[in-house]
């Protein structure tokens, strides 16, 4: 019966359509985000990965950097941490000058923590010599001392009056 | 439930109607959807056998079924071995001596069952094996369902389903079911051991003989209201009431009247029924019956006869219905 | 029921529509299955990207306290360096300062700067100034003016003043 072929037909033609439909719906919904998704949240767990090993390196050769720059810089680190001692300077400045005046000029400090204290020094030497070995003294010091310019030297009956500026460097920091 | 209900009304469901005579078969079919008949068709066809459909019957079976799903065939079941029996109790059917495991059994209100042989069932579902069947229904279902529609008066009432070929009796007094037989009208065979006498009807010539008439006069009309009626005081009464009637009644329809007339008998003098006189005959008229049959009988058996028109068909389809649940 | 056979079974769909239906069924459950086991494997991934990122976050902090710290020591070793240096060559100029001075000249101020240098002694003679300090001065500064003056002793005072605009490596000298 024609009705009957042609009712066939048509149900077939629809459920080929219907079925063409789901899947492609499907499809759309849930495979082809799921597959997105999947790659990017792959993509993005690798590169990760990358990072945590890089860093781990990173950190590994940092610790060592940081170690080595430890042990080899230990008296500098020390000197810098040490506070400022005033009689223990005057003290050492005496084997080597009289009448010794320090005047505190200011304090300062910059970005990194660094305190700088600013001293005027006035001394009396015998002998420019005197003033050779203090310079050459202030190396085993506690502090890290700077001389600056100007220094000013005036003849003064028995000995030579010395002017200058001096900087002192401290840093309080914690480390690691 | 009523969503399942609703779901299912909007399924397209198609009933079949088959009865099967003794050279033609009538299919009705009525296809539903939504609830509303949306295709009716009712096709008579010629058969050679009882026993086998024809490959139209066949070919026009299947294109139907072919169409819609759900389609179901009913059949009318018009097979000798079927009765019914005033009771649901197995022990029943031993007192008319029936064989029990041999019947299948429908019981309807616990008050009445109507049987049918197994081998026929068998026999039925064989010869629409290719084509599939769904329901065989009994003679007496049809005619209960034909009943419903009816006030039950408290008399006696004598129901009868009348086919091309087949009578369905049902005598109920009130809601009460008293007695019932299915014969086929096609054929004289049952009617051999009803014990009727045909000395009563007097065959005068040998033209008659073919044609089995039957000429009526006063005597015979006597012994007919003896026959029939079993209050013999009235006789004399009746005797001058009736007139003498000249009818003529030919080959199927003089069977009708034979075997209304043995199954009556039987119902009176059976110890096995429950006796009452029969005050009134409604007949469903599925076979264009002779209006000289209802007269004649009218007169004879003293009845109030009424005659509706039925058919046969319609019933099996609204049975159907009933059976799938199916409520238009 | 009051039929003497029971019906038949009805498919609800036919033939055709039972496998289509089937069929885009198992199809679309199979393309759930394999979105849900897509996204299934992706989680994994998401949960460890979550701890990545943090250990990660926690790893960088960490790098850069150490090249923060690490910097921070090479600046002190390198003006630890510096300052040592500064004052070596401070010591060393004036060192090289003096012993340019020769015996007929006799100092009374000196004042140094970076890029300058003052000078303000006595000498018996302009010459022994001329001849003998000013040639070496002149070779170290670019810029060297004198004033004389006598005084009542019959001393000539001088006083030098010198300039130099790109400081000579002295360290040579050493």
């Amino acid at each position: 019966m024609s009705l009957v072929e042609n009712t066939k037909t048509l149900k077939f033609a629809i459920f080929i359509m219907s079925f063409l439909l789901i899947v492609m719906l499907f499809v759309f919904i849930f495979v082809i985000p799921g597959i997105k998704e999947y790659k990017t949240k792959k993509a993005e767990y690798i590169s990760l990965q990358k990072n945590k090993l890089s860093l781990e390196e990173q950190k590994k050769e940092l610790e060592k950097k940081l170690s080595f720059l430890k042990k080899e810089n230990v008296d500098a680190i020390k000197s810098f941490s040490n506070d400022f001692n005033q009689s223990e300077f005057l003290l050492f400045s005496k084997k080597f000058f009289e009448n010794i005046k320090l005047t505190h000029i200011k304090n300062q400090k910059t970005e990194n923590g660094l305190e700088i204290y600013k001293f005027t020094a006035d001394f009396n030497a015998k002998t420019p010599i005197r003033f050779y070995n203090f310079i050459d003294g202030l190396k085993n010091l506690k502090s890290v001392v700077k001389i600056n310019f100007p220094i000013k030297l005036t003849s003064e009956e028995k000995s030579i009056k010395l002017v200058f500026n001096m900087s002192v460097y401290r840093l309080k920091h914690k480390s690691k | 439930m009523s969503l399942l209900k609703s779901l299912k009304k909007r399924l397209v469901y198609q009933f079949i109607a088959i009865v099967i005579y003794e050279t033609t078969c009538d299919i009705k079919v009525q296809r539903l959807k939504n609830g509303e008949i949306v295709f009716e068709e009712a096709k008579s066809f010629e058969i050679e056998s009882k026993e086998k459909l024809n490959d139209t019957i066949i070919d026009y079976l299947d294109s139907l079924q072919e169409i819609v799903e759900q389609t179901y065939l009913a059949l009318f079941l018009n097979t000798h071995g079927q009765g019914v029996v005033p009771s649901c109790a197995k022990s029943v059917y031993d007192k008319f001596h029936i064989d029990f495991d041999s019947v299948k059994h429908v019981c309807i209100n616990n008050d009445y069952s109507i049987y049918a042989s197994l081998i026929d069932i068998k026999w039925v579902e064989k010869i629409f094996d290719h084509s599939g069947l769904d329901f065989v229904f009994s003679p007496f279902l049809v005619l209960n369902e034909l009943i419903q529609n009816f006030q039950l008066s408290t008399d006696t009432t004598l129901y009868l389903l009348s086919n091309t070929n087949s009578m369905t009796i049902m005598i109920f007094r009130g809601k009460q079911f008293l007695y019932g037989t299915f014969v086929n009208i096609a054929k004289e065979e049952d009617l051999l051991d009803s014990g009727f006498e045909n000395d009563t009807f007097s065959n005068n010539s040998m033209e008659d003989e073919m044609m089995d008439e039957i000429d009526l006069d006063i005597d015979d009309t006597e012994d007919i209201l003896n026959i029939l009626e079993t209050q013999s005081t009235q006789i004399d009464e009746n005797e001058e009431k009736v007139v003498k009637i000249k009818n003529k009644l030919f080959g199927q329809d003089l069977r009708f009247v034979k075997y209304l007339d043995a199954s009556l008998r039987e119902f009176y003098d059976s110890d096995l029924y429950v006796s009452d006189f029969v005050n009134k005959v409604i007949v469903f008229d599925a076979a264009k019956l002779n209006v000289d049959i209802i007269k004649y009988l009218e007169d004879e058996l003293l009845v109030e006869i009424e005659v509706i028109p039925a058919s046969i068909d319609k019933v099996l389809i609204d049975l159907s219905k009933k059976e799938v649940g199916y409520f238009a | 029921m009051r039929s003497f056979i029971k019906p038949r079974k009805k498919k609800l769909f036919d033939d055709m529509t039972t496998m289509w239906l089937a069929f885009i069924v198992l199809v679309s459950i199979a393309l759930m299955v394999f979105g849900g086991v897509i996204y299934y494997k992706s989680s994994f991934y998401i949960k460890m990207i979550d701890s990545l990122k943090e250990n990660n976050a926690k790893k960088t902090y960490i790098v850069n306290h150490l090249k923060d710290n690490i910097s921070l020591i090479q600046m002190q070793a390198s003006l630890d360096k510096d300052v040592k240096e500064t004052n070596r060559i401070l010591k060393q100029s004036m060192k090289n300062l003096f012993d340019l001075i020769p015996d007929q000249i006799t100092l009374t101020k000196v004042v140094m700067q970076k890029k300058s240098l003052l000078l303000c002694g006595y000498t018996n003679s302009i010459d022994s100034y001329t001849l003998l300090l000013e040639p070496p001065l002149k070779s170290i500064f670019t810029k060297s003016i004198v004033k004389f003056s006598q005084d009542g002793k019959g001393h000539t005072l001088f006083e030098s003043f010198n300039t130099m605009d790109v400081l000579k490596d002295q360290n040579v000298s050493r």
